[in-house]
């Protein structure tokens, strides 16, 4: 699914945000990227989702190469991925239902496949009971349930997501979670970037540690720290 | 577009300061540009008001002159030429006389000494000394007893027409680069309070040309409608102001050739307020959508 070969990038000011780094995620895995803040994390899944980098090595995601993809193309690529943010990115003055449907509608999806689309979405993150709701009078696990399901309704074979939860606390981080992997045991390939300790720990998923831009740690059944913690 | 209604709807406030702006330059450009444009047609219809007075020799018959007449008709740069009969002319001096009480014609004894005249009209009067000087000649015209041009006058004029001409040109030009300005960064305003909008339509994977396309039609939206508030203003000054000059400056005000009409006026400030808020806009999202 996404293979990276001695990715490096630099930016403007030479400050480098990951210098050499080769990693694999297959199909359907669920993986965390850890690691303190400026150690490369959103750099990583800003290649994932083609953000103008300067960038040497290759980036394969399903097949194609990103560093030679035409500027073009990238909002065809960007269709096929889930996209989530600490800051939720939703749009304050639509409701829920319009917001889920935002992703379809600015990719010219028609009234009626909307309609098909956004509330199996909703209900994937338990919120169709909200979705006349507009996204003030939600909580802040709520909304990030909210951009979940806008990253879900294309379907996307792919699911980013950068620090999910780091404006929310731990219980519903838990809740976050639940739903992420609920999303990857439907099928969707899921890569958390986070400093997140508690949901790592509570996960027991491949985790891949990242210092100073360089891959530290990856193991299957990884925690946050070094040392498994003991239950 | 109903993309680009629903945000104008939204964005209320922004957008009225938008429509503001744009309606205050535009009315400011509009008024400016008839202004001038109305100078200029007064400076280039001045000259052309000096006519020629081509005298002919008081013995040539009438049959002769009318045949001087055409002649000169056929030359180039001429617009027309009016005959005013030696009768006419005794006319005028008895009433002249009747006026001022002379007793001119009362002296001359029933005689008529006075020449027919042809007045030549140019269509260009800085062509004025060139025909006069065909005129004169004898070879050509030996009909012709005396050419009289207002020299003098007609240069001072031409020299005005050609100030207002370029003055004119170059205020007209600066204020339009002036009003472009403003609305493309009335535009840009617009378009920066959109950012977030924009920024998640990008990472949902919209193309360029679908973010553009609603914020473009805001942006002549903005135009037009800040066009017709401008054209409406114009044209209303401009009706106050042309009624009060008949009646400070009638004789001044009936030189005028007729201004434009106002559907003229109107499609034109139209014209100009879509192709600058279209620019405007397209302008402002480029930027946007490079920093992604």
């Amino acid at each position: 699914m996404i293979e990276l070969q001695d990715v490096s990038v630099v930016y403007p000011g030479e400050r480098t945000a990951l210098s050499h780094v080769s990693l694999r995620i297959n199909k359907g895995e669920f993986v965390f990227v850890v690691g303190p803040t400026g150690s490369g994390k959103t750099t990583l899944l800003k290649l994932l989702y083609r953000e103008d980098l300067h960038v040497t090595g290759k980036v394969m995601v399903s097949g194609r190469n990103l560093t030679t993809l035409h500027p073009r193309e990238v909002p065809f690529l960007r269709r096929r991925l889930g996209i989530v943010f600490q800051d939720f990115g939703l749009l304050p003055n639509k409701t829920v239902f319009e917001n889920v449907a935002y992703a379809l509608r600015v990719i010219g999806a028609g009234r009626k496949e909307i309609r098909r689309k956004v509330p199996p979405a909703l209900e994937v993150v338990g919120l169709v009971h909200r979705c006349d709701a507009f996204p003030g009078q939600l909580s802040g696990g709520e909304q990030q349930r909210v951009a979940i399901a806008r990253a879900l309704v294309n379907d996307p074979p792919l699911l980013l997501a950068d620090e999910p939860t780091g404006n929310l606390d731990p219980e519903t981080s838990l809740g976050i979670l639940r739903i992420l992997e609920h999303v990857n045991v439907r099928g969707t390939t899921v890569l958390v970037a986070t400093h997140d300790k508690y949901i790592v720990d509570c996960a027991h998923k491949r985790v891949i540690a990242l210092e100073r831009g360089r891959v530290v740690r990856d193991e299957v059944e990884g925690a946050y720290e070094c040392e498994p913690v003991i239950h | 577009m109903g993309e680009a209604v629903r945000d104008i709807r939204r964005n209320g406030l922004m957008s009225v300061a938008a429509l503001t702006t744009s309606a205050i330059s535009l009315t400011v450009l509009g008024g400016a540009l008839f202004t001038l444009y109305r100078l200029h047609q007064f400076a280039d219809a001045q000259p052309r008001r000096f006519e020629i007075s081509v005298f002919l020799r008081p013995e040539i018959p009438r049959a002769d002159v009318k045949e001087v007449r055409r002649r000169i008709q056929a030359l180039p740069f001429v617009e027309r030429v009016t005959l005013f009969t030696k009768e006419q002319a005794y006319a005028e001096l008895q009433q002249a006389d009747r006026e001022s009480s002379t007793a001119i014609v009362a002296a001359l004894g029933g005689a008529n000494p006075l020449p027919d005249r042809l007045d030549v009209r140019l269509t260009d009067a800085s062509a004025t000394d060139a025909i006069a000087g065909v005129l004169q000649d004898r070879t050509r015209f030996p009909q012709v007893d005396r050419v009289r041009t207002a020299r003098d006058a007609v240069q001072v004029f031409l020299g005005i027409q050609r100030l207002v001409r370029n003055v004119g040109g170059g205020l007209a030009a600066m204020l339009f680069i002036g009003t472009a300005f403003v609305i493309q960064n009335t535009i840009r305003l617009t378009v920066l309070a959109r950012r977030r909008e924009i920024r998640i339509m990008q990472l949902v994977g919209a193309t360029p040309g679908f973010i553009r396309m609603p914020l473009v039609l805001e942006g002549m939206f903005y135009g037009v409608v800040g066009a017709l508030v401008a054209g409406a203003v114009v044209l209303f000054v401009v009706a106050q102001v042309s009624a009060y000059g008949r009646r400070i400056v009638s004789p001044l005000a009936h030189s005028m050739p007729p201004a434009a009409g106002p559907w003229t006026v109107l499609a034109v400030l139209v014209a100009i307020g879509a192709i600058l808020g279209c620019l405007g806009s397209v302008l402002s999202i480029r930027r946007f959508l490079k920093t992604v």
